[in-house]
């Protein structure tokens, strides 16, 4: 029961963070350099799909995605979709051929804004051959993707710290 | 790996994956009517954000020089509990000049325009993609804002309501490329569709294309919507041209407009509820069209 307890706690208590990173990452002006600002909630989505498996990353994406969802400039449930799917992802290959490490946290950060940001780019702004399409890219969207991985390291360190506190109380009951 | 798909869990995965599949597609057939689900989100999130905006401009704008001065403050309770009192009346006394300030906006644009309904707003988010000043406010269906409201400060149109929630609502503003408005010079009454670009939109301006080729446009010119179609009512200010250039193919001109609302600064605005002349079978027809 106390493993069942622990476990509802450590999901609770990345929920209620994911809440305040999207509201952080939402509030005007804060956290903006020059015209970017970083998505910390799905820095968040991919460093916990990377310690808690590709089940609860998968929907721990969709719900981030979801926070992310509410104010964006793309339709509600893009981001909550396209975080699901990479933080699926990114769980089954952290299960099976990664080790959950900054860098490859790092990595999978900037593969989840390229993929998340490029399909939105190309459907909304390249196929409709808007005029500077390539400035929208190098000036909007490379800095919001290099900015939310630089973000990611305090989030990977974060979600760790969480994971292994919870950890530790987890696994005693298991034996 | 293999095994995962196997499971019960990639089974419970697959159809929440459909589900959201289905809420984005939901999403884009409503024409920006938010689902169930992102109003009550919304619900949730809104007041949060409003809190944290909040917060953030009374820091910006107020709290600044107090942070600094955290040795006075410790060194003597008794002036902290003074300053912290009078911090209290400081920000009452903000929040009733910005409430005051906000009412004689209204009542000058009232004046101007007497057939306009307004429902005062205030910017509560403003998200990373952004690519255009889009914001979000925190007023919506429940009080009466509908898809491609206006959305105006006291110096002039700043975008359209683009989707709409039960106590939110998504402004795109007319920096964005995929906004088309009609536009007329009050000096010259020539008309154009003012719309805006990538490159324009890194500067803060937008256009007025499609302008004759003979147009006498100048820069200088004042351009206000031409109310044409029944979305937006005539007469609200766009913005002041900058240049006039020849477009690529060409056929037309096409002005640069320097918006006369601070668009990417704006943090209390006015939503259009509702004017006269306009037609909401138009407006609906063409939220959908653009979807």
């Amino acid at each position: 029961m106390p493993k069942t307890r622990f476990i509802v706690l450590k999901f609770l208590v990345y929920a209620a963070i994911a809440i305040l990173l999207a509201i952080v990452q939402n509030t005007p002006d804060l956290l903006l350099i020059g015209t970017a600002k970083p998505m910390l909630a799905a820095a968040f989505a991919v460093a916990v799909a990377m310690f808690e498996g590709e089940f609860a990353g998968a929907l721990s994406g969709a719900f981030c995605g979801m926070l992310c969802d509410f104010f964006s400039y793309y339709r509600f449930g893009y981001y909550a979709l396209m975080l699901f799917l990479c933080c699926l992802g990114v769980g089954l290959l952290v299960q099976g051929y990664m080790r959950p490490v900054v860098l490859n946290c790092c990595l999978f950060i900037l593969l989840t804004m390229l993929l998340s940001q490029g399909i939105a780019f190309f459907f909304l702004f390249l196929i409709r051959g808007y005029e500077g399409t390539e400035l929208l890219f190098t000036l909007g969207i490379l800095p919001l993707c290099f900015y939310t991985v630089a973000m990611g390291i305090p989030a990977f360190f974060g979600v760790r710290a969480i994971h292994q506190w919870f950890q530790k109380r987890i696994e005693p009951s298991e034996g | 790996m293999k095994e995962f798909f196997k499971t019960g869990r990639f089974r419970v995965l697959l159809v929440v994956g459909c589900l959201l599949f289905s809420f984005l597609l939901r999403s884009i057939y409503t024409g920006g009517l938010m689902p169930l689900l992102s109003s009550a989100g919304g619900m949730l999130m809104v007041p949060l954000n409003s809190m944290s905006a909040a917060a953030g401009a009374a820091i910006q704008n107020r709290f600044g020089p107090f942070l600094s001065s955290g040795e006075v403050h410790r060194e003597n309770q008794a002036l902290r509990e003074e300053i912290q009192r009078l911090e209290e009346q400081l920000i009452d006394y903000e929040t009733v000049k910005m409430e005051n300030e906000q009412f004689r906006e209204l009542l000058e644009i009232k004046e101007r325009n007497s057939d306009l309904i307004f429902e005062p707003a205030t910017v509560v988010g403003r998200t990373p993609d952004d690519w255009f000043g889009s914001f979000t406010i925190d007023v919506g269906t429940y009080h009466g804002v509908s898809l491609r409201c206006p959305v105006i400060t006291s110096d002039g149109l700043v975008g359209i309501v683009s989707e709409v929630g039960r106590g939110y609502s998504k402004v795109q503003t007319i920096l964005d490329a995929s906004v088309s408005i009609g536009g007329v010079d009050i000096h010259t009454l020539d008309t154009g569709i003012i719309t805006g670009t990538i490159p324009l939109a890194q500067e803060g301006s937008c256009k007025l294309g499609f302008l004759p080729r003979e147009s006498g446009v100048t820069p200088g010119d004042t351009i206000v919507t031409s109310g044409t179609g029944g979305l937006l009512p005539r007469g609200l200010i766009v913005g002041e041209i900058q240049s006039v250039e020849m477009e690529t193919s060409g056929l037309s001109l096409y002005a640069v407009i320097t918006p006369a609302a601070d668009i990417q600064g704006a943090r209390q605005v006015f939503v259009i509820t509702d004017f006269g002349g306009k037609d909401d079978a138009t407006a609906t027809d063409s939220a959908g069209e653009e979807e």
